[in-house]
């Protein structure tokens, strides 16, 4: 008596029913592989090429990549709490934590590198995975536990010794972060190279691990991780310790290129990272991936050639990255209407 | 026995007319054909199993959703509800099963919540009284109208949500499972109220799973099954073994119970449990009415060695966006680990082993889980519970929205894992599989077992009138069994004084921020005796007056459970627009400059409204895409900061006319907020920020609240354009000027009291976590420490504060809501700290319980 196949949906029109199938398929093939972000980065690099004609390595590549990398190992870490399912707004702080330390106490105290970024290690370590902790212990809303341990970090950093701003970066370090040296005799920068690795380590961590699978399972479905026997709590603690060091690396680097601390250089990394992680289409709650996020760090460093290209300037840049990411987001990040929550 | 009071002569004329409605989502079909007649005057049972149609045909009538097909006519005119507003609005006021309660608000406006539009109050005649009577005709007395709802029990906050339905004086009332919340005294003056409200020729749709209130309340009963109304009854046709073999259609022949093990040997006893003593090889069900306590019996049984299925499947169970292996191998990991890294081809062997024996239907394991049905992604649940290895399996009702082919592959597994020594206990909400599966059955009352049935005294009517047993007989006996509230344990009473003060503060929630800022002002005039100096004052408050008014501009998105990051680049354009635009082209009448910057502000809150509540942005995305636009802008027009400034502009940075500057540009919105507050608005906003679908199914229209709260933020933030003009004379578009003042306004909303999830707070809070901010930098200024250390501070007090709220919060939920907890089967969805996932709506195919192949 009762049928179970499902009713056939009614036919619409011709034209609108192909037009919404290619649309669909297009949906489910973007949410395998970013063929748009794919199709746009080209897309930009080309634009770029064809206005100077030069498609050389030192003059096109070279200088994208290298200033994709900073913004590359900057959010990586953001990478992971979006993953998990939060937001970390103090990656800012570990950045400029990260980079006066180093500008100061190896550039200007002489004081021994390695130490220095054990230092840094540390205070990431510990400050970023005691965000992680709390936000899961209290249930508390990520962005407000980030927001003001970044106040903490800085402010204390810098209360403790004002004079952190002055500083230049180890000769060493310049060289690592120099557009014209090479890696061990291969003409990529070196800076670029430790991206790369990054990279390739990161990716393997998430796809392949245990540590990285559960990273998936507590932010795609966070009752359910916890009972199927995966501690929610040491992975949030975990993460947010993992962003804030990726964050303090990324500072430290930045050292190379900077003189002088500038306790502004993480604000140049914050809300471009949290845009290089959405372009990429990385989403919260367990969709997504690190070469979604370099993808997205290559977008908006592609862009940002493309505006100093046309003469546009910084102002211009803006407004086109918000007007880009609406963009993207429209495609695959809504939500859900609120008759369909109900 | 409650008589039938329909009126002698003239045949009850149909109020409400349902015609062959259908509706479909994606490829389910929820209903294929329904119709029903409700007449006025009468109370019309609607009766159907599990996937049979009802919850959607509830949700047509109630505005939630539209039919695809069919027509629904109230007195006649076609009813064409776009919303829950609009349903209310023909007459129709619908209860859910789920208590639709917004904790955080007042017992009075929780009743009164969507009866007015969003800035006009509707009339509604005495409210207070009218509250008053209709909670005292369900409650039997009426509870402190102005107590949070929050601190009532499940019971009473569930005849709120009924008072709330008849304060609309509906002409259809649907009880959608209402019942199952309310204690037996609450469900009978309920039914003497819906006889109130039939007498006077309104009529109520009642649907319930329970069949003495069925045959108490109900003049005419309707079946659904299968989306399909395939029976109309009267009173007196409506017996249970008729209803129940209308809803199931046909009696379930319990063809393989003969064949099992009646003379089952089992094993030790696998799990002692409290009494349980369940044993290798036993299949143990748990029965009862909703909420009676077997599942929290059924969760405490969770112990090393046991492997437990989560009842619901979407927020319990899967992992929407994963893949079905990664799914299968959340919980055994380690078992496809080798040096470290997961091997793939283990887990997709592992996988292929389960596929086999649960007949999983799918196609590459490497799909994502939600490609599956329902009934298949239960299957990947279960053999991700096996692959751990367990002794004993708990299942807790792991066939609810699975089709019939998939459960009778799950019920043959069950059987074959005792057979092989697996002790399982399995609760189940139906009575079919208890008679199918069970060896033993526990039937639960009243939070604990009360009777337990062997496999050879198990019926369909020994299960059932173990459901009811004691109460339609003794009801003296099951008045005070049910109706008294459980009483507080002592320490729970202890707890509950001690935070009787937490509690208080609570409600004013910009009580603690202030006692804060009054303690830090202290401090900082012992430290620096010129700051209550008169003279002082216009300086300290034109400084304010900036951080504050962001502050301030933040909040109203907070409340509503949004956010808006991108306050901090609006204000700074605002004030480009008055130094560019205005000053810079000589326009500096005081008469066009206020006006446009707020103007400007607004006008860009309206934008963010409209992307995150129509757009359906997140509101961190809409917000900071935003954040870049306006920063662009602001950054265009100003590359360098630009100076200027005009009388009336620099009066403003000291004192117009005696009186400080900041503390006019502070009481502006502080004012109109006030103002805001005589009319619906910010309750309203409250509402939709305490609980979103509370307010939506009560008739609010929540994007426009929600949008023009983002609104008025924005106008603030215009408003604070104005004030950093006045105070720098200079507008300054830079970066590092701008992103801090972001982050100290969010900083100062959450000290200030405002969650951040929404619901509680307000604009005064916001401005004292400002001024806690501001005088914690002044004091550490005056105490000679850089200012870098008040960062600090102010860093640590915004930590602290969030993590006082949210432990005051549970402690106070803790000491309020009376034990069991309940989780009712509906396909709301609970509220997450975290911002929502975008996953698919997934609608799976309904429950068919067909008949037997052949029979």
């Amino acid at each position: 008596m009762t049928s179970l196949a499902p009713a056939p949906a009614p036919a619409p029109a011709a034209g609108a029913d192909t037009a919404l199938r290619a649309a669909r398929r297009a949906a489910t093939v973007q949410r395998k592989f970013p063929l748009l972000q794919l199709l746009v980065l080209i897309a930009l690099v080309v634009f770029v090429g064809n206005r100077d004609g030069d498609y050389s390595w030192a003059d096109l590549w070279a200088p994208i990549l290298l200033q994709a990398s900073f913004l590359g190992i900057a959010s990586a870490g953001q990478t992971l709490a979006i993953l998990v399912g939060g937001l970390d707004f103090s990656i800012a702080a570990y950045i400029v934590a990260g980079n006066l330390l180093t500008t100061h106490l190896t550039g200007l105290e002489h004081w021994n590198f390695a130490f220095v970024a054990l230092i840094v290690l540390v205070i990431c370590l510990v400050c970023g995975g005691a965000s992680g902790w709390v936000c899961h212990r209290f249930k508390l809303e990520p962005l407000v536990v980030t927001l003001g341990m970044s106040s903490v970090v800085v402010g204390a950093l810098l209360g403790t010794d004002t004079k952190l701003v002055n500083g230049a970066g180890p000769g060493w370090l310049q060289n690592f972060t120099a557009q014209s040296s090479d890696t061990f005799g291969v003409p990529i920068p070196p800076i670029v190279t430790a991206w790369i690795v990054l990279a390739i380590v990161v990716t393997v961590i998430l796809a392949k691990t245990p540590l990285g699978r559960k990273i998936y399972l507590a932010g795609s479905g966070p009752r359910a991780a916890d009972l199927a026997g995966i501690s929610t709590r040491r992975v949030w603690t975990g993460v947010y310790a993992s962003s804030a060091v990726l964050a303090g690396l990324a500072g430290v680097l930045l050292a190379g290129f900077s003189t002088g601390g500038d306790t502004n250089i993480g604000n140049n990394y914050l809300f471009p990272g949290l845009a290089a992680v959405i372009v990429g289409g990385t989403m919260m709650g367990g969709r997504g991936d690190y070469l979604r996020t370099c993808l997205g760090a290559l977008i908006i460093t592609a862009l940002n050639f493309v505006i100093s290209v046309l003469n546009v300037n910084a102002a211009a840049a803006q407004i086109i990255f918000g007007g880009l990411i609406l963009l993207t987001v429209a495609l695959y990040g809504r939500e859900r209407k609120l008759r369909d929550r109900v | 026995m409650t008589g039938n009071q329909a009126p002698p002569q003239a045949p009850p004329s149909a109020l409400l007319a349902i015609e062959g409605v259908t509706k479909s989502f994606g490829p389910t079909v929820a209903l294929r054909d329904c119709s029903l007649e409700l007449a006025a005057g009468t109370v019309h049972a609607l009766m159907g199993e599990n996937g049979s149609g009802k919850s959607t045909l509830v949700k047509i009538l109630s505005g939630v959703h539209r039919a695809d097909g069919g027509l629904v006519r109230i007195e006649q005119v076609p009813l064409r509800a776009r919303s829950p507003r609009a349903a209310v609005a023909a007459g129709i006021a619908t209860v859910f099963q789920e208590v639709q309660c917004v904790p955080g608000q007042s017992v009075f406006d929780n009743l009164w919540l969507g009866t007015d539009g969003i800035l006009r109050r509707s009339t509604a005649g005495d409210r207070r009284a009218r509250a008053g009577a209709v909670l005292t005709e369900l409650l039997g007395r009426c509870p402190d109208l102005s107590a949070p709802a929050g601190s009532l029990s499940l019971s009473e906050r569930q005849a709120v949500a009924i008072g709330r339905a008849l304060l609309r004086t509906p002409k259809v009332l649907i009880l959608d499972e209402a019942t199952s919340a309310l204690d037996v005294a609450t469900r009978d003056r309920l039914f003497a109220a819906v006889r109130d409200l039939t007498n006077a020729g309104g009529a109520v749709l009642f649907i319930s799973h329970r069949m003495d209130e069925v045959t108490e309340i109900a003049d005419r009963v309707t079946v659904l099954r299968s989306g399909e109304s395939v029976a109309h009854l009267d009173r007196a046709e409506a017996r249970i073994g008729r209803l129940v073999e209308l809803m199931t259609g046909g009696e379930h022949l319990v063809q393989e119970a003969a064949e099992a093990s009646e003379s089952a040997e089992f094993g030790d006893v696998a799990l002692p449990g409290d009494g349980l003593n369940l044993r290798a090889g036993e299949i143990v069900g748990l029965a009862g009415l909703e909420g009676q306590g077997q599942d929290d019996y059924l969760r405490a049984l969770r112990t090393a060695g046991t492997a437990y299925v989560a009842r619901d499947r979407r927020e319990e169970s899967i992992f929407p966006p994963l893949s079905i292996r990664e799914n299968f191998t959340a919980a055994t990991l380690r078992q496809d680990t080798r040096g470290g890294l997961i091997s793939a081809r283990r887990g997709a062997a592992r996988l292929a082993g389960y596929v086999d024996a649960l007949k999983i239907r799918l196609g590459r394991d490497t799909d994502a889980i939600t490609t599956l049905s329902g009934g298949n992604q239960q299957k990947v649940v279960i053999a991700r519970a096996l692959a751990s290895d367990p002794r004993v399996l708990l299942l807790n009702d792991p066939t609810r929205g699975v089709d019939i082919g998939a459960k009778r592959d799950i019920y043959a597994l069950l059987r074959q894992l005792a057979a092989d020594g697996m002790a399982i206990v399995m609760l189940s909400t139906e009575v079919d599989e208890h008679l199918e599966l069970m060896d033993r059955v526990l039937v639960f009352r009243d939070g604990r077992p009360a009777a337990e049935l062997q496999r050879q005294d198990l019926s369909r009517s020994s299960i059932v009138s173990a459901f009811f047993q004691g109460q339609s007989q003794h009801p003296e006996l099951s008045e005070r069994s049910l109706d008294s509230p459980p009483q507080p344990t002592p320490e729970a009473s202890v707890r509950s004084d001690r935070l009787g003060w937490l509690r208080a503060h609570r409600d004013r929630a910009w009580a603690l921020p202030a006692v804060l800022a009054i303690a830090l002002l202290i401090a900082n005039f012992s430290e620096q005796h010129s700051l209550l100096s008169w003279s002082a004052w216009p300086v300290t408050l034109a400084e304010l007056a900036t951080p504050a008014l962001l502050a301030m501009a933040s909040t109203p998105a907070i409340l509503g459970g949004g956010i808006d990051i991108s306050v901090a680049p609006l204000f700074t354009f605002a004030s480009v627009v008055i130094e560019v635009m205005l000053l810079g082209h000589g326009v500096t009448s005081a008469f066009i400059v206020i006006p446009v910057a707020v103007a400007v502000g607004a006008a860009i809150g309206l934008i963010n409204g409209v992307l995150v509540n129509y757009g359906r942005y997140q509101a961190v995305v809409a917000t900071l895409c935003m954040n870049f636009i306006l920063s662009g802008f602001a950054l265009g027009y100003a590359p360098a900061p630009v100076s200027g400034t005009t009388g009336w502009l620099t009066s403003l940075g000291s004192t117009v006319g005696g009186v400080p500057g900041g503390l006019i540009l502070l009481a502006v919105p502080l004012l109109a907020w006030w103002g805001l507050s005589r009319t619906p608005f910010v309750r309203t906003l409250l509402a939709v920020g305490g609980s979103e679908t509370t307010a939506y199914t009560a008739g609010v229209n929540v994007a426009a609240v929600r949008t023009l709260a983002y609104t008025f933020g924005g106008a603030i933030a215009g408003l604070a354009g104005i004030a950093i003009v006045a105070q720098l004379h200079q507008a300054e578009a830079d970066a590092g000027f701008v992103t801090p003042f972001i982050l100290m306004a969010i900083a100062a909303a959450a000290i200030g009291g405002n969650s951040l999830a929404g619901g509680r707070g307000g604009l005064l809070g916001a401005l004292l976590g400002a001024a806690v901010i501001f005088l914690i930098e002044n004091l550490l200024g005056a105490l000679g420490l850089s200012s870098f250390w008040s960062q600090a501070v102010y860093g640590a007090t915004l930590i602290i504060a969030v993590v006082f709220a949210a432990l005051s919060a549970t402690a106070t939920r803790r000491s309020t809501t009376p034990t069991p907890t309940r989780t009712t089967p509906t396909t709301t969805t609970p509220a997450t700290p975290t911002p929502a996932t975008p996953t698919p709506t997934n609608h799976r195919a309904p429950t068919t319980p067909g008949t037997e192949a052949g029979a």
